[in-house]
């Protein structure tokens, strides 16, 4: 037994793994840029790429070092032997796209390279200009800014009008001319066979993955991009929503179905029996985020009907802790009464069924009928030898819930505005909180495996007669 | 064939109502689908012009470019029986109750309208276009995908594919040469014309399926064999698909492509849902592979190909059949809870999820949750109802039910 789990646990490590592998690459495809999100969202003051664009960069090249995005992307990177190593050292992401759309036109780095120098030398250089020339000093730092983002400069002619008009312009006017020139050499170069070539570039350690796969393991800051707070915190304090939520749900989906299904399989071949089956297929069937939107719309406010107005409208964030605690406590139920709601009946139109069926089959079977023949009531009998034999298979169907019950429904949380885990990744996806989004897919990916690990082993504490295989 | 539809026809009365039910609202969502702009359209049917008959419903853009010009139809009409096309505005109708009659045309909005002015029930009707087209595509998508894997999985399992060593290496080395040159590689051929990659990847395909198979019929007992574990790879591939979270997996593929159409995304709902079909097929094939004249099929040598296409498939058609018509019920919901949270198709689509997610910011406006909910509840069931009666049948005896 200790063996299996261990070999269970062993094989799941590659598995967690790769999960995480795509994962991570997957959002690097994802247009957006993180270090602009981490930036408007939690440094203030920093001006735009537009209108100060050298303290833009210095905060997006701080901002980069933070997160750790100045690394290179995995372990090992295939591409064209005309890319060079050092392709990371270019912070800014629209920049380095350019760098590679130019690489990709002319197959030659260093010419490349000495372009996006010659801009950085010439930033520098402009910067240091005397005061007087503010305005000009202005226009000429956009311009570069232009040149480094887009392959196409920014609209010039009120620059070279400016330039025209000063008398000193002329090293100004051969610095850009020289940049020009590079740009126009880029342009005309063929690319030659090295393009075609494949190298491989071993990164070792100090890539952005590993990076992450270290902070996210507790080594090293694990902050959030949307609000710069510790991520183990917000998924504590949304876990804590989602479970009371979604344990409530299962434990009162699993006493009525219990007691519904075996009533049910008492009964079974009767009229109400059948009335009953098809109502709760026909509640399956039901869309639970559709069921959540009618009963917001029609019991939380009085648009309708004033005694239709039942429930509290949506939100449990927002709740009054100032009562006392059973006060408190019986607000919260309150709020819960429809998001439990909303989890529990497709759960136990579904579980009644699986009830139901199993009993049905118990009550044909030997030991039952002998049971039922020494005196023991209908009840007694499915309580004390029905149950335990008919609630075997659902031990599979937990292995499918488990997971739900830590990363809670999406819709439902969405829809009744629960701060859970839910709507914790709902929103972090949306907003491209990767950290975040990464910290969350661990976490379901193991409780994933581990319900399965969990409903083999159930499987075998339950019935001894099932052997494990590897 | 046609005794057998004959049967069945003769048959359907003797089914149970809720199954009769099932199958006529089907049969009347995809009349809907056939025939939504003859139902709803705000341009005639059928017109006389100029002593000819002209049918603008079938170029409805031409008519109405070309009416401004005629300004003269008069004359013998036939108007939709719902005078609205799904995407006209009509202004001075924003969000009005059932049965309202529009201000300034004498037309009436059977079912209301929504929050961008647009007519629920003409909505409704060419909504049923995204839910049929997104069911049957992603559940097909998924079903093909499931059969084919399944399939390899269960009938090789691992001990069973036996691969000549350097015919694999060959092959492997072949693909990633393939694979390098016309994807990885955007320079070469200009790769990035998705012809290209398309012809690339079925010659990866191709290379890797004639490769298997020239290996497996020569090295039969060739001491250079190695088994290929294709059960373990196509179970850890699923396991793998099965841990990503499966909004995270949409939404991240949906901000990629950019904006989805109806295609991409019963392919993406099909990347999620060929796992349960996998898993499936791959259980059914090793139960038919185990019994006793699949064994004598195999000992008496006939050709893989032909036990798998002529002896496994049919068998487990049946069970298919029944995945299929509740996979068609999960595509439906998760097209319709995707378009709730506003992310499935592009905004200017109108489908039955899309009126839902805006009934979320209108409580007043209770025409815009109850209708589109019942129809796709009604769908849903339907295809469940079909799905739940073939099990039914099947542990019957087909023959007794028909």
């Amino acid at each position: 037994m200790t063996a299996f789990i261990f070999r269970r646990i062993l094989l799941a490590i590659p598995t967690v793994f790769i999960v995480l592998i795509v994962c991570f690459l997957l959002s690097k495809k994802v247009p957006g840029d993180e270090v602009e999100i981490y930036n408007g969202n939690n440094i203030e003051g920093s001006g735009s790429l537009q209108t100060n664009p050298l303290a833009y960069e210095d905060s997006y090249k701080k901002s980069c070092l933070k997160l750790g995005l100045n690394k290179s992307l995995f372990y090992w990177s295939l591409v064209t032997m005309a890319h060079p190593d050092t392709l990371d050292r270019i912070l800014l992401l629209p920049e380095k796209k350019l760098a590679l759309s130019y690489l990709e036109k002319c197959g030659n780095w260093p010419l490349v390279q000495s372009y996006f120098d010659k801009i950085a030398q010439l930033q520098i250089e402009f910067n240091n200009m005397p005061p007087e020339w503010k305005i000009l000093k202005l226009k000429l730092l956009s311009y570069l800014t232009s040149l480094k983002i887009s392959p196409v400069a920014a609209n010039q002619t009120d620059l070279y009008k400016a330039l025209r008009d000063l008398k000193q312009a002329g090293p100004i006017t051969a610095q850009l001319a020289s940049l020009e020139a590079i740009h126009a050499k880029i342009d005309t170069t063929e690319p030659g066979i090295s393009l075609l070539l494949p190298k491989l570039i071993w990164n070792g350690t100090n890539n952005q993955f590993h990076y992450w796969l270290c902070s996210m393991l507790g080594n090293g800051q694990n902050i959030s991009l949307i609000d710069g707070r510790e991520i183990g915190t917000k998924i504590v304090e949304a876990l804590k929503w989602t479970l009371c939520i979604n344990l409530l749900a299962l434990a009162f989906s699993i006493w009525i179905s219990i007691y519904l299904g075996s009533y049910l399989a008492i009964i079974k071949g009767s009229r109400t029996e059948r009335y009953i089956s098809s109502c709760l297929f026909s509640i399956y069937t039901l869309p639970g985020f559709w069921i959540g939107s009618m009963c917001i719309i029609f019991l939380t406010n009085n648009e309708y009907a004033n005694w239709l107005n039942l429930f509290p409208a949506r939100g449990v964030s927002d709740l009054d802790s100032s009562g006392s605690l059973l006060g408190n406590l019986i607000n919260i139920l309150y709020h819960f009464i429809l998001p439990v709601f909303c989890l529990a009946y497709p759960v136990i139109a579904y579980l009644t069924a699986h009830v139901r069926d199993g009993i049905t089959d118990v009550r044909k079977e030997a030991y039952f009928t002998t049971a039922v023949a020494k005196g023991l009531s209908n009840k007694q009998a499915i309580w004390s030898h029905g149950l335990k034999n008919a609630l075997f298979p659902l031990i599979s169907l937990m292995g499918g819930i488990l997971p739900s019950l830590i990363s809670g429904s999406v819709i439902i949380e969405v829809l009744f505005n629960i701060p859970g885990m839910g709507r914790l990744m709902y929103n972090g996806i949306l907003g491209r909180d990767w950290p975040l989004v990464f910290q969350v897919v661990l976490i379901t990916a193991c409780i994933v495996i581990l319900a399965q690990l969990m409903v083999d082993i159930m499987y075998r504490l339950f019935d001894p007669r099932v052997k494990l295989s590897k | 064939m046609r005794a057998i539809t004959k049967q069945y026809i003769k048959g359907f009365h003797r089914l149970p109502v809720s199954l009769k039910l099932s199958i006529g609202y089907l049969l009347l969502i995809v009349f809907f689908t056939l025939f939504a702009n003859v139902i709803a359209n705000d341009v005639p049917i059928v017109e006389k012009q100029n002593g000819r008959f002209i049918w603008p419903v079938f170029n409805r853009t031409a008519y109405i470019s070309k009416k401004y010009q005629h300004n003269a139809s008069g004359g013998f009409s036939i108007n939709s029986p719902v005078s609205f096309y799904y995407s006209n505005q009509d202004q001075k109708a924003g969000l009005v109750k059932p049965f309202t009659m529009s201000p300034g045309i004498n037309k009436t909005h059977w079912l209301g309208t929504d929050t961008y002015n647009r007519d629920v029930l003409s909505g409704l009707i060419h909504g049923s276009k995204i839910a049929i087209w997104v069911g049957l595509i992603a559940s097909l998508f998924s079903a093909l995908i499931g059969l084919l894997l399944g399939s390899l999985a269960g009938y090789y399992q691992n001990h069973t594919m036996k691969m000549n060593k350097y015919a694999l290496l060959a092959t492997m080395i072949f693909s990633l040469l393939v694979i390098y040159v016309f994807i990885w590689n955007p320079y070469f051929f200009y790769g990035s014309k998705p012809v290209f990659r398309i012809i690339s990847w079925l010659l990866v395909i191709q290379s890797v399926i004639s490769g298997c198979r020239y290996s497996i019929r020569t090295a039969k007992a060739g001491k250079n064999d190695i088994s290929f574990p294709i059960d373990t790879i196509i179970m850890k591939t699923m396991e793998i698909f099965q841990s990503i979270p499966g909004l995270f997996l949409l939404i991240c593929l949906i901000s990629i492509i950019g904006s989805t159409n109806i295609i991409q995304l019963s392919f993406l709902i099909a990347l999620l849902r060929w796992t349960s079909f996998t898993r499936l097929v791959r259980g059914e094939t090793i139960k038919i592979k185990n019994t006793e004249y699949i064994q004598t099929a195999i000992a008496l040598g006939i050709s893989e190909p032909f036990i798998v296409f002529k002896h496994i498939w049919p068998n487990l058609m049946k069970q298919l059949l029944i995945a299929f018509s509740y996979g068609v019920g999960a595509s439906v919901l998760m097209e319709a809870s995707l378009s709730f949270l506003g992310l499935g198709l592009a905004p200017d689509i109108v489908s039955w999820g899309s009126m839902l997610n805006q009934s979320r910011l209108q409580a007043n406006a209770w025409w815009l949750a109850v209708f589109p909910g019942i129809l796709i509840s009604l769908l849903i069931a339907s295809c469940y109802r079909i799905g739940s009666y073939v099990i039914d049948a099947e542990s019957k005896g087909i023959k007794d039910t028909i």
